[in-house]
């Protein structure tokens, strides 16, 4: 049966002069596995994006997608959640909630679902899923591939007809990626689900699919099961094929045989009976070189453990690496390859041993997002980065946000950045992690070409078809120290398992043979060319410009006051002793459950409670970033320019939503409903201030809030919950006891504001541009 | 209170909390401190290091307040300094102790999960608020700790310069906010693909409220009836300090023993149960 249908389909994201999806033609049938895949900017995301309505991105469509023979627009946002179920790329931040449980039941919520259903549907997919043991924990405490199982459960939790995953394993390690494929695999085969999936890591996905989409530059360049496709690929001679797994490419370069082995296991069985005709030749398959020269990096017998009680994380590890080498160190998961790099990095000093740089060190993390700064990756360089942003085929970039280049272009503008400081030594975290095989090449010829002027690499890796391919040596690490070191031949074909999938496919036949392009030459076929790099960067529009209008609720902000004072002239009349307390405590009801209550009411959007959120534990979070300053908080700050750019209404929740949780971290008191009235005024008042306020004033109101508000409140709370009269010599002392404290708090949060207010609106309005650009549906 | 559903510990705490800030009577006051410090320790809690504060606000109280007819000493400024005004700041200081060590039971045994619980049902919105900052506060504090290692990683060398050292406090804020609003969007896309936005949402919690929570709320609110309700307890401060019992007074000092005890007497109990 035919589930979803596209008609010649085509899409051109606003004011793009080219369609980013070009006459798409597909029928996918029920319980089918199709793996759409294409170098990055093909288009691949912004197809997805269109089978599902809440997320389909704002421009001009042509043509029609039909669900079970109805046009997907006509159907209900309910059935839609129910019938559709969307994986996003990163796990970390598709995750709505705090805990596991609250995750998995929270798209049941969001379709009404009673309690008791809730308990069981929940019940029933964590045990399907072996969630079970980490039920009841805390989101942050697990890891990436855990997290992104936890995405998948809670989008089966709805039990979805199609499920459709967005390059679901690009952060994840290979090991965590092959566990969440294989899940995917189980949902398509044990029920049926229709699987829909974006994936650059084909070496799994291909073997799991009926058929596989390549697309190029918005258009279908390939369409059928693997071995069509790969066959299609071959003919076009397009970039693609060096995706194909492993044995799939050696095939179709050597091309004899029926059908094309998608897996080792077919592989080696077709590689025996292909060698019984034609035998193959070992000594075809390239030497390698044994670098040699200065040494720039030694360590010896290093040993470390983070604290004085824990277990040792290195157990004299030894390392050699000379100038100019790529050198690749490999190992699993906590074997301690992180922490290797950081006392290479000399982050942190080892309890015993020695280590010996020779040279500038610089290290590129995992994430590099850590470190943008900056509104366009100019910015980001500093002025002097021409000739830098070229070596990294960066230079056509330069005018862009960041934020706005695909994952492998962000790789390069980081490790630009790196180039910058003018290190001898590179330390790379990773690198591959989330990159397609076009850009991997890519940035192994931007390594080659750093390697030639002398600077040595070492980098941490977990990708072994890398490491075999391009570095210079490769090194294991487990249980802490360095067991094997040696050239990437040497290294892999030593080992049975934890070898290339070109390895453990021919590794009986030919020994030295570790990759593709080794098994390709020594069976006499053709190494394809390297692929040519893609010609024009993908078309990127400047998002419409929308101005959000933001409906004061003036009737609250009216009446609150007024409410307010008629409390103070009855409380301090009619109550009895304590009667400063109760009707101060009565005022702060007043004052903030109308505000509370209006937002509930008005059913605020997905990306408005999101900003909220943020807003919120940034207000919290952000201390960490001043740990070096411990006066400084910029939660006060941060509440300002949230009501400043998002209105009094928001103002007021994230003033009073920090003040609640931030005592949830760091200590509840009496004094927190008083904090949160504080707060929440000032979000409010902020709210009211003209948006186009300048800096200068936009601080001198940070000071007086933070002196006069904030400290008129607090000061005399504290005298209120102790004293049933307070006398006004009393509130004075409290005043002046608290003043110091006050006026550093002042001073901070006009500094913040001087520093910050700008940059944050902008990146919030920034923000707001885009999420208003995606929900202009059709 | 942990064992109970959340809306019994909020009335629980409500209750003691509210007490404790109203009540004047040493005695009510010493009664709700001990449980309170009782009921700390049964947490594994410290709350004592707090003691040297309060006996200092206490000392400090008739330099400011001079009312009273008992005249210890007179003060530098030839203000008197009273015994009514010292024993009035050793309520102040009982107050604030008691409420104080009050809130930290209320924040161990209140966690997020609870709190959520408490908030999903009066405002669903809210609840969801308040459940999404608890998720993103670890990944922020996570995230500040991976943009300072990597700022390091730039060959950067330390500088201990306040100047220096505000400019990177800057820059990490800065990274860590562009960061944490670009992927905001993803989070927003992620709800509303699993229907965020639809009319009727329901809050689910794994909270059941069973006999046990009936007969336990029953319990707080007889109890802070008796002592709210019965009168006899007197004790005046200024200008002369006067006391009178009344059998009245007796009852209800009893029960707000009781309610102020109620945790530490569970606990006990539970210890007991584990030890036959």
């Amino acid at each position: 049966m035919e589930q979803l249908k596209l008609k010649s389909l085509s899409f051109a994201y606003p004011q793009a002069k080219t369609f980013a999806l070009d006459q798409i033609d597909l029928t996918v049938e029920q319980g089918e596995f199709l793996t759409v895949c294409g170098e990055s900017g093909c288009g691949k995301t912004t197809l997805l994006r269109l089978l599902k309505p809440e997320l389909a991105p704002g421009g001009v469509r042509q043509g029609e997608v039909l669900l079970t023979g109805h046009p997907i627009e006509q159907l209900s946002s309910r059935e839609s959640a129910a019938k559709i179920g969307f994986v996003l790329q990163n796990p970390t931040h598709q995750i709505v909630t705090d805990t596991v449980w609250h995750e998995l039941a929270f798209g049941l919520e969001n379709l009404g679902v009673p309690c008791e259903e809730i308990r069981m549907r929940v019940a029933e997919t964590a045990s399907f899923f072996g969630i079970e043991p980490w039920f009841r924990q805390n989101i942050s405490t697990l890891s990436g591939g855990q997290k992104q199982l936890v995405c998948l459960a809670s989008v089966m939790a709805l039990r979805p007809e199609i499920l459709i995953l967005d390059e679901p394993t690009a952060g994840l390690d290979p090991i965590a990626a092959q566990e969440f494929l294989s899940a995917v695999g189980t949902l398509n085969r044990e029920f049926g689900t229709t699987v829909i999936l974006s994936e650059h890591r084909l070496e799994e996905a291909i073997p799991l699919s009926n058929r596989v989409l390549v697309l190029d530059a918005g258009r279908i360049a390939a369409l059928g099961s693997p071995h069509e496709v790969g066959e299609i690929l071959t003919q076009k001679d397009h970039p693609m094929r060096l995706a194909l797994p492993t044995p799939q490419r050696i095939y179709h370069a050597v091309d004899r045989g029926d059908t094309a082995p998608l897996t080792p296991r077919d592989g080696k069985v077709w590689l025996n009976e292909f060698a019984k005709t034609h035998p193959p030749d070992a000594s075809r398959i390239p030497q390698d070189t044994v670098p040699q020269g200065e040494q720039v990096i030694t360590a010896k017998d290093v040993w470390f453990r983070y604290e004085k009680e824990g277990e040792d994380v290195l157990r004299g590890m030894n390392l050699n690496v000379h100038r100019g080498e790529l050198f690749a160190l490999v190992g699993g998961n906590g074997a301690g390859k992180s922490t290797a790099l950081t006392i290479l990095a000399g982050q942190e000093s080892p309890q015993r041993g020695k280590v010996c740089m020779g040279g500038n060190v610089c290290v590129l993390p995992q994430d590099v997002q850590t470190l943008f700064v900056g509104n366009t990756v100019k910015e980001f360089l500093g002025e002097d980065c021409v000739e830098v942003a070229e070596l990294c085929r960066i230079g056509h970039l330069l005018e862009l946000h960041p934020y706005d280049l695909s994952g492998g272009e962000q790789q390069r503008a980081a490790l630009a950045k790196l180039l910058l400081c003018a290190p001898d030594l590179l330390l790379l975290d990773e690198p591959t992690r989330g990159m397609d095989a076009f850009f991997k090449r890519e940035f192994a010829e931007i390594l080659n070409d750093l390697r030639a002027r002398g600077v040595t690499v070492l980098l941490v890796t977990h990708d072994l078809e890398f490491a075999a391919e391009y570095a210079s040596r490769c090194a294991l690490l487990f249980d802490g120290e360095v067991l094997s070191c040696s050239t990437p031949r040497a290294f892999f074909s030593q080992n049975r398992f934890y070898t290339t999938a070109a390895n453990r496919m021919a590794g009986e036949l030919l020994a030295r043979a570790v990759t593709a392009e080794d098994v390709i030459l020594a069976c006499g076929g053709v190494v394809p060319s390297p692929p040519k790099p893609p010609q024009t960067p993908q078309q990127r529009s400047a998002p419409n410009v929308q101005k959000e209008s933001h409906r004061p609720s003036s009737f609250l902000a009216m009446m609150t006051p007024i409410l307010a004072a008629l409390t103070v002239f009855l409380g301090l009349r009619f109550f009895g002793p304590k009667r400063y307390l109760l009707t101060g405590l009565l005022i702060l009801l007043e004052v903030t459950v109308p505000f509370f209550l209006a937002f509930e009411r008005r059913k605020p959007p997905a990306s408005e409670i999101v900003t909220v959120s943020v807003l919120c534990a940034l207000a919290v979070a952000g201390r960490g970033a001043f740990f070096a300053l411990p006066q400084v908080k910029p939660a006060l700050a941060v509440v300002i320019v949230a009501g400043l750019s998002l209105g009094m209404e928001s103002g007021c929740l994230v003033g009073a939503m920090t003040v609640l949780v931030s005592n949830f971290f760091f200590g509840q008191g009496p004094w927190t409903p008083w904090q949160m009235l504080a707060l929440g005024l000032i979000g409010l008042l902020s709210g009211l201030l003209p948006k186009n306020i300048g800096r200068g004033a936009l601080c001198v109101f940070g000071f007086l809030s933070a002196l006069v508000i904030y400290g008129g409140i607090l000061n005399p709370a504290s005298v209120l919950i102790a004293h049933e009269a307070p006398t006004l010599k009393l509130i004075l002392a409290a005043f002046a006891s608290g003043l110091s404290f006050d006026l550093i708090h002042a001073v901070s949060t006009a500094g913040f504001l001087w520093f910050f207010s700008n940059p944050m609106r902008e990146k919030l309005r920034r923000m707001r541009q885009k999420t208003v650009d995606f929900s202009m549906v059709k | 209170m942990a064992v109970f559903h959340p809306f019994v510990s909020l009335c629980y705490f409500a209750s003691v909390i509210f007490c404790s800030m109203f009540f004047s009577h040493p005695i009510l006051l010493l009664i709700s401190l001990f449980g309170a410090v009782f009921y700390a320790w049964t947490l594994k809690l410290k709350t004592l290091r707090f003691l040297p504060v309060f006996l200092l606000a206490m000392l400090l109280n008739p330099i400011f307040s001079h009312e009273g007819m008992t005249v210890l000493f007179y003060l530098p400024s030839g203000n008197p300094y009273t015994l009514e005004s010292l024993v009035y700041g050793g309520k102040v200081a009982l107050t604030l102790m008691s409420t104080v060590c009050w809130c930290f039971c209320f924040q161990r045994v209140m966690t997020g999960e609870k709190i959520h619980c408490l908030l999903s049902r009066v405002a669903p919105t809210l609840g969801l608020v308040f459940s999404q900052i608890l998720a993103l506060i670890p990944r922020f504090f996570e995230q500040t700790r991976a943009v300072i290692r990597a700022q390091k990683g730039l060959g950067r060398a330390e500088d201990k310069r306040v100047f220096v050292r505000m400019k990177r406090s800057i820059e990490t804020f800065s990274t860590l906010t562009t960061w944490a609003l670009e992927h905001a969007i993803e989070t927003a896309d992620s709800m509303k693909a699993r229907g965020y936005g639809l009319p009727g949402r329901s809050a689910f919690t794994r909270f059941r409220f069973s006999v046990r929570d009936w007969l336990a709320l029953a319990l707080v609110f007889l109890t802070l009836a008796a002592c709210l309700l019965t009168r006899g307890l007197a004790f005046r401060y200024f200008p002369t300090i006067r006391w009178s019992v009344a059998p009245g007074g007796i009852l209800g000092a009893l029960s707000y023993f009781l309610l102020c005890f109620y945790p530490v007497i569970l606990s006990v109990w539970e210890v007991r149960r584990w030890n036959n």
